[in-house]
């Protein structure tokens, strides 16, 4: 494993949440972004958010360790969980709820 | 639909259907700025699968198209028993 994926590996299993994302949680900078970040802000948990646009080789490490081509990109536990449709249709049918209880 | 973002469309919508040939494809440029666009894909060779294994497919299938000139791509994916 290359030194980016490694970095990858340790952010997104030593954080239960972790959010690859353009901008901050605060100040989203695309709307895929900000639309996730704005469910789990909803949502009032705890989670790491993660500029890629602060750092190319994350943004292009982080497509290649979930092997999906879109930034953002949710982790729970280490698990890759999808980018901005999985996680809202996941939100809408109740799923992603269970699956950040069971997280915690 | 201006010409240009019904080409776009319809070649994401080939693209799709050249890797999974008994989907049902349907591509939509609601924006009409060639860059928003929405793919609706129904196939049966989903069922049993998890999102991420449906959409990687279809990312798969767009390659580089995905990566140039689209900037993003909303994707639903079902499988025929999920349609009400």
């Amino acid at each position: 494993m290359t030194d980016i994926q490694q970095k990858i590996d340790d952010l997104v299993n030593s954080n239960k949440i972790t959010l690859f994302m353009k901008g901050s949680k605060d100040f989203p900078m695309c709307g895929f972004s900000a639309r996730v970040a704005t469910i789990l802000n909803q949502l009032d948990i705890d989670y790491l958010d993660i500029n890629v646009l602060e750092d190319g080789d994350i943004r292009e490490g982080v497509k290649e360790y979930a092997n999906w081509p879109t930034i953002p990109q949710l982790y729970i536990n280490g698990e890759f969980i999808g980018g901005c449709d999985i996680v809202v249709e996941m939100f809408q049918a109740g799923e992603l709820q269970e699956q950040i209880e069971k997280a915690a | 639909m201006n010409t240009s973002t019904t080409n776009l469309t319809q070649e994401i919508a080939e693209k799709i259907k050249v890797a999974l040939p008994q989907a049902q494809v349907t591509v939509t440029d609601p924006m009409q700025d060639g860059a928003h666009l929405e793919a609706l894909i129904i196939c049966p060779s989903f069922s049993g699968q998890n999102r991420i294994q449906r959409h990687r497919q279809v990312y798969a299938a767009l390659g580089d198209a995905f990566t140039t000139n689209l900037h993003a791509l909303k994707i639903t994916t079902k499988a025929p028993e999920e349609i009400q």
